[in-house]
């Protein structure tokens, strides 16, 4: 799956960052942490919520391109 | 009618829509109707794609902009049975309402699937003469001499397609006009983000659990603990052959109490006054959206040279009332659009008629009453968890039969109050509500 998202700057997550927001609002994981280093799951199956671009200024968020992403059968 | 063609040979329309959920396709629907040439925009592969919501309509607000909808519209269940449950970690204080009397036309509230109704819903507006593009995503608002005249959009239809005006139905994320620098971006204060679960079931396991029979439905809304006691709100609707369970919290709270979305929902849904009604199903989706919270306060500019905003985009959600004020706000875009179209003026000081419409009707002035809520709750986050901790210890020793008298139980129990609240601050508290609650 192709998400609208991406990170603009990875440095100021390792260096600066210690809020680590994304993390706690993303509602599938698509940010975690592993041995302390922010890792974003770009593939990942992002709802497309938007809750991270609210968090962090560092969060680039679109929408994914025409017709991809997720796609609600009840919604 | 006569189609209208620029001398660059793309096609012209007098409204473009973008975002088929329930205000673009409120505007775009009556604009076809009024025979205006009207293209309604969803990124989606179909109308619904991306929509979510609790789970119903009401059905005296909407039969005004849809006569007797119901005859036609895809719904799951009449819901008759209403509660609020006031939950804490091992009881809760039950409130329910059950009306037959709503399991008849034109009912109250009835729930429905908004990929299943948004796609009715479109191609109703379609059938009536919009032009309906799925799978082409507006990727900006094209702005020229000071106004917005198109948009820039890609996948089924590339390139500007230009326009009279641009009615933004965006949802709740409304990147197009943070793009074009037309709004700023909702504070993580006011905007709230909620997942929801759909759960499947055989249809009389529904009925059995939740004492229902035929096509009737039951809302449980969940307060206090479902939210593990911070100001938001979690709710089960029941569908045809599906149970909704939805929580959601501010988006600056989970940053605040570090606490992620998707373990609040696994929480809730293992309370033990939740899990019974779940047990056994199997979870066929998994949703997340946000929810413009912060009211009046917090809504965006509205109105501008070329367009308006309507629906989530525009912060119109008054409490849990969402669905209602975006088709209203699509309704009112349109009829805006009619007289901009007639005066052939897409200036702001026409398209201003959307503002008026909306202050002269139920959404301004409930959102305007309601302004201090948002802030209340902000201000004094353990609220709500507080007083529903407190009905819940006071129902526990109301309900204990203890080897005491009347009189000392009383007495006791005023004891278990004013240890939890001291008067003093149960009449603040009485005092703040009462200001703000109108």
């Amino acid at each position: 799956m192709v998400t609208g998202i991406r990170i603009n700057d990875k440095s100021r997550c390792t260096e600066i960052c210690t809020g680590t927001n994304c993390i706690y609002v993303c509602p599938v994981g698509l940010f975690t942490l592993s041995d302390g280093e922010l890792v974003f799951h770009e593939e990942g199956p992002c709802l497309e919520c938007g809750a991270c671009r609210l968090v962090c200024d560092n969060i680039i968020f679109d929408y994914p391109p025409a017709g991809e992403g997720v796609l609600h059968r009840y919604g | 009618m006569a189609k209208n063609f620029r001398n660059t040979g793309e096609k012209y329309y007098q409204v473009i829509v973008i975002g088929a959920g329930m205000a673009g396709i409120t505007a775009a629907y009556f604009l076809a109707k009024a025979g205006i040439e009207v293209l309604l925009l969803e990124r989606g592969p179909y109308p619904g794609s991306k929509s979510i919501s609790g789970g119903a309509v009401y059905s005296l607000p909407t039969r005004e902009l849809l006569p007797d909808f119901w005859e036609e519209a895809p719904f799951e269940r009449v819901l008759v049975d209403q509660q609020y449950w006031l939950m804490a970690e091992r009881s809760a204080v039950k409130l329910g309402f059950t009306s037959l009397e709503m399991d008849n036309e034109p009912y109250n509230r009835l729930s429905i699937m908004r990929a299943v109704f948004d796609r009715w819903y479109a191609e109703k507006a379609v059938s009536a003469g919009a032009e309906l593009l799925n799978s082409c995503k507006a990727e900006d608002l094209i702005c020229e001499n000071g106004r917005v005249s198109g948009v820039r959009a890609s996948g089924s239809r590339q390139g500007d397609i230009r326009a009279g005006m641009v009615i933004l139905a965006q949802g709740a994320n409304p990147i197009l006009a943070e793009r074009a620098g037309l709004i700023k971006k909702t504070g993580a204060s006011d905007m709230s983000l909620y997942v929801k679960e759909i759960i499947a079931f055989p249809e009389e396991v529904i009925n059995e659990r939740f004492n229902l029979t035929g096509n009737r439905g039951a809302v449980i809304g969940l307060l206090g603990e479902a939210t593990a006691g911070l100001p938001g709100t979690g709710s089960i609707y029941t569908f045809k052959e599906h149970v909704g369970i939805n929580v959601g919290v501010g988006v600056k709270t989970l940053t605040c109490k570090k606490l992620k979305i998707s373990e609040l929902i696994a929480t809730l849904k293992g309370h033990p006054m939740v899990e019974p009604l779940l047990r056994g199903g199997t979870t066929v989706e998994y949703l997340a959206h946000m929810i413009p919270e912060g009211g009046f306060n917090a809504m965006p500019p509205l109105v501008f040279d070329g367009m308006v905003i309507t629906g989530d985009s525009g912060g119109l959600v008054n409490g849990t009332h969402g669905i209602n004020l975006a088709m209203y706000s699509g309704k009112f875009a349109a009829d805006t659009a009619l007289e901009a179209i007639n005066r052939r003026d897409y200036s702001r000081r026409v398209l201003r008629g959307y503002r008026k419409k909306l202050e002269k009707s139920f959404i301004l002035k409930d959102m305007r009453a309601n302004r201090e809520v948002p802030g209340l709750f902000q201000k004094n986050p353990t609220l709500f968890a507080d007083y529903i901790g407190l009905v819940n210890s006071v129902s526990t020793h109301l309900s204990m039969v203890y080897p005491v008298s009347s009189r000392v139980k009383r007495k006791f129990i005023r004891h278990v109050v004013l240890n939890k609240q001291p008067l003093g601050k149960l009449l603040t508290d009485a005092l703040k509500a009462v200001r703000v609650f109108r």
